[in-house]
């Protein structure tokens, strides 16, 4: 992983398990998204990430190969040399992204020297329906984006300039210089895929019911359902965008229980307070109905936390 | 993690509601003893004023139901599919509203001016206005199922045509077995066919309503349509007693079956008003708390 996210981050080159002891407090202590890096020799490379203030995993880096590791193994590994550690914060977008990388395996590399290239890597993709994600770094940019079927998932997409995040790649992917695309292939099995799905399901079954509430109750009565359900998720401080029918989710969530206990709390308020303006009953039924529509992988990463219409009741 | 919410609404029902519910149970009780005792005792005309006093109280909810209905038409811009439904629910209480108010007109030549004879045509324009009433409802009905069935295919104003067809078609087969039996002695050919005619469309617009009852439960966007089937059953003490109910029943349960009637006959109308009140606040106080809520420039 290139470490162009640290620019703005804190290094002690000369680093301590004290100086990483105080990285990982400052972070618990912030409730932020992170990542704290330590650099054994030249190679190899350990990496914690947090999930606003919660430790999601460590892992080491070595070879191109990505696996978990047990923090205590760090004083035998490190043997005495040495050794840098750094910490940044992070949106959590970019928190999840590097959580996902992490969690795959290195698939292909690729330059891309111009826009040509670059979109002919997209149609390829597309033609192979990749699923995976990708990091692509030019010498001052450092980006993620989740590929689903080939097509890039926009809110998943993260890039960082050094001026700042954005959730869309920079328009000149390919231009002024080479840039390094290193290919990750998803690991369905791992927590960090396991959270994207589950995402991705209950933020589009919950849009997608929001979206046939304002078929029949209409616009007005969307806008105060909306703004009841802000209300009610407000005190757990989620970064979960409602603007009227339509979701997003920027959390940052320490894995799939947090994720699925936020989004039983998120179809639990929207179907009370759908029930007020058209029922408990009509409630339910546009529930089932989006359910059943949803893709059947989505209904078994929802179904695997018991989010399941029959498991609300207004 | 503990998810414990606070799903109460944060809109709840103003007090304007509340007073207006009020008004409504006191215009009630006003109506019900107006109607039983008929206080007024002004001689000849007594039956007259107490009778135009009951008129003035339902006039007034009906156009409460009707005023309000536009107001929560308004809420929905014309691309909105919901528009449909109360657009038409409002014709239908706009053509209920023309209806009563015709009836002071009538009674004011057939009765007032020719008394004593009191000879009302048996069929009058406010007949029209009834039916076209039924009419919107039930479009309005029929565009409530197809949004909530996700009905495809366009419109299919049709295919309501069709079924209104169905409707007179099957009032005309009963009319005609209802005279075959002997029944209604006394009235036109005409005049017992829309005899026949109402209580079937209070029936099937009732039995809908009621099942969009079951649909909505006690949803804001549920709660207008009960105005329908208390009209169901008011109309349905009335039908009983049309076709000679009266004979089957003592004096004193005929009255206090008449009176019940009237009162769920004015309780409909001012149960819409409300429901459509409390959509209409909801509403409002929604977006103001969101304007309030929104960040200032």
């Amino acid at each position: 992983m290139e470490r162009h996210l640290f620019l703005t981050g804190q290094t002690e080159l000369h680093g301590s398990l004290v100086a990483l002891n105080s990285m990982q407090a400052r972070l618990r202590g912030q409730k932020a998204t992170g990542l704290i890096e330590v650099k054994v020799g030249t190679s190899r490379q350990i990496v914690i990430v947090y999930a606003n203030g919660v430790q999601v995993g460590t892992y080491l880096l070595e070879n191109d190969k990505s696996r978990s590791f047990n923090l205590t193994e760090l004083s035998v590994l490190w043997g005495g040399a040495p050794f840098s550690v750094s910490s940044v914060t992070l949106p959590d977008r970019a928190g999840r992204a590097v959580w996902l990388i992490l969690e795959s395996r290195l698939h292909e590399r690729a330059e891309v020297n111009n826009e040509q290239d670059w979109n002919q890597l997209l149609a390829r993709w597309k033609q192979e329906g990749f699923n995976g994600a990708a990091e692509l770094t030019s010498k001052t940019v450092q980006g993620f984006i989740v590929l689903q079927m080939g097509q890039v998932v926009e809110t998943e997409t993260v890039f960082f300039s050094g001026n700042g995040f954005e959730s869309a790649p920079p328009p000149n992917v390919g231009v002024y210089g080479a840039w390094q695309v290193a290919t990750y292939a998803a690991s369905p099995l791992s927590g960090a895929w396991k959270c994207l799905n589950l995402r991705e399901s209950a933020i589009r079954w919950a849009s997608r019911a929001l979206d046939r509430y304002r078929e029949i109750a209409g616009y007005k009565f969307l806008q105060v359902t909306s703004r009841e359900i802000k209300e009610i998720i407000r005190p757990w401080e989620w970064k979960i965008e409602i603007a009227n029918a339509s979701i997003t989710d920027d959390h940052f969530f320490a894995g799939l229980e947090a994720a699925a206990h936020a989004y039983r709390a998120l179809l639990m308020g929207l179907g009370t307070q759908m029930s007020f303006v058209v029922g408990s009953a009509l409630t339910q039924r546009i529930l089932n109905e989006v359910y059943e529509d949803l893709e059947a992988d989505q209904r078994s990463a929802l179904g695997a936390h018991r989010l399941i219409p029959a498991a609300f009741s207004f | 993690m503990n998810i414990s919410l606070e799903t109460r609404p944060g809109v709840k029902h103003s007090k304007r509601v509340w007073n207006w519910a009020l008004a409504a149970a006191l215009a009630l009780a006003a109506f019900g003893w107006v109607y039983y005792y008929e206080p007024l005792q002004t001689g000849a005309y007594s039956s007259y004023w107490n009778d135009k006093i009951t008129d003035a109280i339902t006039l007034l909810a009906v156009f409460a139901a009707a005023g309000l209905s536009l107001n929560l038409t308004r809420h929905y811009a014309p691309s909105e599919p919901p528009r449909r439904v109360w657009a038409t629910f409002t014709l239908g209480w706009w053509a209920w509203a023309a209806s009563e108010s015709l009836g002071f007109i009538y009674d004011y030549f057939y009765w007032y001016k020719s008394y004593p004879d009191y000879t009302v045509p048996e069929i009058t324009v406010m007949d029209a206005f009834w039916l076209l009433g039924y009419f919107f409802f039930g479009l309005s009905l029929y565009h409530q199922f197809r949004l909530i069935y996700r009905a495809k295919g366009g419109q299919k104003i049709a295919a309501y045509l069709l079924f209104i067809a169905a409707i007179l078609l099957a009032a005309f087969g009963l009319t005609r077995w209802a005279l075959d039996a002997g029944l209604g002695s006394g009235n036109t050919w005409e005049g017992m066919y829309l005899g026949i005619l109402y209580p079937v469309l209070d029936l099937l617009e009732g039995a809908a309503a009621l099942w969009l009852f079951f649909l909505f439960g006690l949803g804001y966007l549920g709660r207008p349509w009960w105005g329908l089937i208390l009209f169901a059953f008011a109309d349905g003490i009335a039908t009983f007693f049309w076709l000679g109910g009266y004979n089957w029943v003592s004096d004193q349960a005929y009255y206090t079956l008449d009176l019940l009637a009237n009162l769920i006959y004015l309780a409909g109308y001012a149960l819409t008003a409300l429901a459509l009140l409390a959509a209409h606040e909801h509403i409002e106080r929604g977006i103001t708390a969101e304007t309030q809520n929104a960040p200032q420039p």
